[in-house]
């Protein structure tokens, strides 16, 4: 193994930097789930994890960032939220919670609502996307995981139906799609 | 500072490892958990309306004008169906620029023409909006270049949009409270072939 050290590469050409200490992706993978699902989402508690939507990371350098970004298909009813999970829990970390942090962990609290539909609540023959975009530092090299994960904001529980719709996985006028994830690790 | 220059570097078969084109060079970030209102109106020019600083995206330490700006922002937001949010670039609103608008429509009825629009749903009360929106542009500078988001009404109106919270509540059971990010990548381009401002 050969190690190379600077801070800077530039482009004869551009003078423009080539690679530089910051910013840079350094590593990337990926998801996608195609099954056609149903996950609880209770009114208590943090939330259920997706896990067949979970980003697996091993950081290179606890200063970097990560970021992860998902598309999420489904049928939801419009009384939920959804958070983001570490490790199997939800993520309290000040500055980086899996919620807004401004009102705190309550069940009405998520990082992206769900959708309220032209047609009242809707959870039968057509589902919804959501884009959902999460950031945080690394903060130790070790190995990990992310994933979304769903709760209900009333008093009421719910289903999301993923890659779904609420009544059908699959007829005429019940689409059926995927849901997909990318995680980057960035220099800082 | 060291510096090394070069076009690309290859590894011992030759093949080429990183190539000085395609690259992120540079990644900023915001995150915004507050909860405000914007007031967005009609008939005015998008560069004075109500801009949301709050979702500001600055590209920070830009390398080279030529090089690709990607802005991407997840939004909680619930507002009427009849507004349109647009990209401001360093303040300025360009009819033409790539993604900042929908450049196809008369430019006397600018009021409705945006990158993307609410959506119109059931309610206006309790529920709000998760929207993804994706900006692309040539840095045109080098140093910072601010991105900002602009709600504006498609029509001669007005009307309130909510961030991170509902019309109806600022928390409460069955009104969602949320987040919204924003991440923008530089990316080496090596002469913005097909990009104008």
């Amino acid at each position: 193994m050969s190690t190379l050290n600077l801070n800077n590469i530039i482009s004869t050409s551009t003078q423009s930097p080539i690679l530089q200490a910051t910013g840079n992706i350094v590593q990337c993978s990926r998801v996608r789930y195609d099954s056609r699902t149903t996950w609880s989402s209770n009114n208590g508690g943090n939330g259920t994890e997706i896990t067949p939507l979970r980003l697996s990371i091993a950081p290179r350098n606890s200063g970097n960032l990560i970021l992860c970004q998902w598309v999420l298909s489904g049928d939801f009813h419009h009384d939920n939220v959804f958070t983001i999970f570490r490790d199997g829990g939800l993520i309290t970390t000040g500055g980086e919670q899996g919620y807004n942090s401004e009102v705190g962990n309550n069940r009405w609290s998520g990082f992206a609502p769900s959708t309220y539909d032209a047609a009242s609540s809707d959870t039968g023959s057509t589902p919804h996307h959501w884009f959902i975009q999460y950031f945080c530092n690394a903060d130790s090299t070790s190995s990990r995981v992310y994933g979304p994960a769903c709760r209900s904001s009333s008093g009421s529980n719910y289903t999301l139906f993923l890659n779904r719709t609420g009544s059908s996985t699959g007829q005429d006028g019940h689409e059926m799609t995927v849901s997909t994830g990318v995680i980057y690790e960035i220099v800082r | 500072m060291s510096f090394l220059y070069a076009d690309n570097i290859r590894d011992t078969s030759g093949n080429i490892t990183i190539p000085p084109y395609g690259s992120v060079i540079n990644t900023s970030t915001m995150r915004y958990d507050g909860r405000p209102g914007y007031y967005a109106r009609g008939w005015i020019a998008p560069s004075n309306q109500n801009t949301l600083f709050a979702l500001r995206l600055t590209a920070n330490n830009v390398q080279h004008p030529n090089n690709i700006l990607v802005a991407s922002w997840q939004l909680s937001i619930e507002t009427d169906n009849n507004t349109t949010f647009k990209v401001l670039k360093n303040g300025s609103w360009q009819d033409n620029s790539l993604g900042t608008s929908n450049a196809s429509a008369p430019s006397d009825e600018w009021y409705w023409k945006g990158l993307v629009c609410a959506y119109h749903d059931g309610d206006n009360s309790s529920t709000p909006s998760n929207y993804r929106l994706l900006y692309i542009c040539r840095a045109g500078s080098t140093g910072s270049v601010n991105l900002d988001i602009v709600a504006q009404a498609a029509d001669d109106g007005g009307r309130t949009v909510y961030i991170n919270r509902t019309y109806g509540s600022g928390g409460q059971d069955a009104h969602e409270i949320c987040v919204c990010t924003g991440v923008v990548f530089e990316i080496a381009h090596e002469n913005g072939v097909g990009l104008t401002d």
